[in-house]
């Protein structure tokens, strides 16, 4: 098997799908509108969760707390719902605020995520530019009707979100963007309210989120075809742990440089392979083939 | 859209935060986003970082060192005859993006670290180098101090330590064309500037965001006038198409400029990385020539044959010897 990671070439002209995790059908419901997202038919894999999709972006409602949230976003990332092999992900909802001049109304995104619970920190690169104030945020179990003594932003579900991502992905493809809808002080949010706070916001939201899609460079898989091709060569030359490795990190740089590769792999399939001896002297001539000429 | 200014966000260990040098560095960058973080690992040491996406907009990450001030001198690097020979890291990663750097494979971050307690450093070299035996001390492997001068200040913290302790020998190893940043400084003998030179082509295509070659040159020539003892470093010697007229081009654009008689010695090496390292480089820069040249493995180093390493020394050595004298010429003693 060709490990996921050696899977990597650098790719600008590709647009990376976007995973958007939302808590509540109140704050998915003004982005599924933005998006015109789409149900997207269950599977077993999705089943719990109501995922919409358009145009490379997927929307999942978690429901709240941060161990669905968590659920959510693993079982999406490990279900590869996507059509690009590195999708951006993004968590959206309204926030707490205990930070003064962070007041309702107030898009924000986050650039430090505590969980209060276990007091561990995530964070999230920040790369693109963006005009939004920047604030650390906390994840309680419960939600907080006093203010804190931290300055920072209130959640339920962020550190279930960034633990799970950060599992699965770099931390410059993760995005937290919190609306402020109250200041822990027990004000009731309605669904309503929660639907008003990130309407307020949808273009500023959809503007981040192309962002990211487009202007972090993709790495792309190796198609099907090159790994078709490996895997026979792996499996006819009956290469070790560490040549398929080697052989992976090869391919991957040829075809990262545009140079040919199959071709003079299929050609070396022909020779049956009896020994260890043999296989590492094919092994050897593999990669005197394929480098023969990198740089001289 | 585009991306952040390099160090739009400083993490800052709350630690390091009341060192005078991190109230310094915070005052330099008063537009920057701080985050505040227990420990720099916790940025810094995160898996699945991507290195190509962070070199787009580098963050500064600002630590107090606990411990492991000094290191013992890698067999990788040359010690210059000094049995005593340890290298220093008071800042983790570099402003260049040189493609064949071991950095890419050393750390898991692109995003750079400084130490803000240098005072801590100053105290471990005087406990652990003491006057007894002399000493040999690289203070910039990980890093380049000269390109950053002006913001952290390590270099004139350091060539102070030498002036009180001149049996250590400094060496600060740059390709920076920053020297105006040691204008105001007392030239120390027991300090080297130690300039890495490529050929223009190389430095152009591989050495990405360094100052050109002419510019080196320049600050070495200013150096030299101000009277720093330089070492030329032609390390690594990369055999890439052309190299011997690369290497001779670029030998004498060097002499045009660069005083030979004024300098402390000639170092040189050819590329030579360790593999784990090339295997890591060659993950993060599938697009990289030089990551995915078929070097030659063994004994847990990659680099070029012993024939390749001979013929690549003996021909620039040849050259060199056209303008300066065989025993200031110093091949690093190591081949795979």
């Amino acid at each position: 098997m060709i490990p996921f990671t050696d899977r990597a070439t650098l790719n600008h002209a590709m647009k990376r799908d976007c995973l958007v995790i939302v808590s509540l059908p109140s704050e998915a419901k003004p982005l599924i509108e933005h998006w015109k997202l789409k149900p997207l038919r269950r599977n077993q894999t999705e089943e719990r969760f109501q995922l919409s999709h358009n145009n490379g972006i997927y929307l999942a409602i978690s429901g709240m707390g941060k161990v669905r949230s968590a659920i959510a976003t693993s079982a999406l990332l490990a279900s590869k719902v996507c059509s690009t092999p590195n999708p951006i992900i993004a968590n959206v909802g309204i926030a707490g605020s205990s930070i003064n001049d962070l007041l309702p109304g107030t898009l924000v995104y986050i650039n430090k995520i505590r969980d209060f619970a276990s007091n561990v920190s995530f964070y999230p690169d920040v790369i693109l530019k963006h005009r939004l104030p920047e604030a650390p945020l906390e994840t309680h179990d419960t939600p907080v009707t006093t203010q804190l003594s931290n300055r920072a932003i209130v959640d339920m579900e962020a550190s279930g979100f960034i633990q799970s991502a950060l599992s699965f992905m770099a931390p410059s493809t993760v995005m937290i963007l919190k609306v402020i809808s109250d200041m822990c002080d027990g004000t009731k949010i309605t669904p309503q309210d929660a639907s008003t706070h990130i309407q307020g916001h949808v273009e500023t939201i959809g503007h981040l989120v192309e962002g990211m899609r487009t202007h972090l460079p993709e790495p792309i898989a190796l198609d099907d075809v090159d790994l078709k091709t490996l895997e026979s060569i792996v499996s006819h030359a009956q290469l070790s742990t560490s040549q398929t490795h080697e052989l992976t990190r090869c391919v991957t740089a040829l075809k990262a440089q545009q140079k040919p590769f199959l071709a003079p792999l299929k050609n070396l399939l022909t020779k049956p392979i009896t020994s260890k001896s043999e296989r590492n002297a094919h092994f050897t001539k593999l990669l005197e083939t394929l480098y023969g000429g990198t740089i001289e | 859209m585009t991306t952040l200014p390099v160090f739009s966000h400083l993490y800052i260990e709350e630690a390091a935060r009341s060192l005078p040098l991190a109230e310094q560095i915070r005052a330099r960058f008063p537009k920057a986003v701080e985050v505040s973080i227990a420990n720099y690992k916790e940025v810094f040491n995160r898996p699945r970082q991507r290195w190509d996406h962070q070199r787009q907009s580098l963050k500064l990450i600002i630590a107090k060192r606990r411990d492991a001030f000094l290191y013992q001198g890698s067999s990788f690097v040359p010690n210059f005859a000094h049995d005593r020979f340890y290298y220093t890291t008071p800042i983790l990663n570099c402003l260049y993006g040189c493609e064949y750097c071991y950095l890419q494979g050393m750390f898991p971050s692109a995003n750079m670290v400084v130490f803000a307690n240098d005072q801590d450093f100053i105290t471990a070299a005087e406990n652990t180098l003491t006057s007894d035996t002399p000493a040999y001390l690289c203070i910039s492997y990980d890093t380049d101090l000269l390109a950053v001068e002006q913001l952290f200040g390590y270099c004139a913290t350091w060539i102070a330590y030498a002036e009180k302790n001149p049996h250590v020998t400094i060496e600060i190893r740059t390709k920076s064309a920053n020297i105006q940043a040691l204008k105001d400084i007392t030239p120390s003998p027991n300090v080297i500037l130690a300039w890495t030179l490529s050929p223009e082509t190389i430095t152009h295509t591989y050495e990405h965001k360094t100052p050109s070659l002419q510019a080196r040159l320049e600050a070495i020539s200013i150096a030299q006038q101000q009277g720093w003892k330089v070492r030329l470093c032609f390390d690594p010697i990369l055999r890439l198409p052309n190299w011997q007229a690369n290497y001779r081009a670029l030998i004498q654009q060097t002499f045009q400029t660069v005083c030979a008689e004024q300098l402390a010695d000639i170092s040189l090496g050819v590329f030579r990385i360790a593999s784990g390292y090339r295997k890591a480089l060659q993950e993060r820069s599938p697009q990289s020539k030089l990551a995915t040249y078929p070097y030659k493995v063994e004994n847990s180093a990659a680099s070029y044959t012993k024939e390749q390493t001979e013929e690549m020394l003996d021909y620039v050595s040849n050259e060199l010897l056209h303008f300066v004298p065989q025993e200031k010429i110093c091949p690093v003693p190591w081949q795979l």
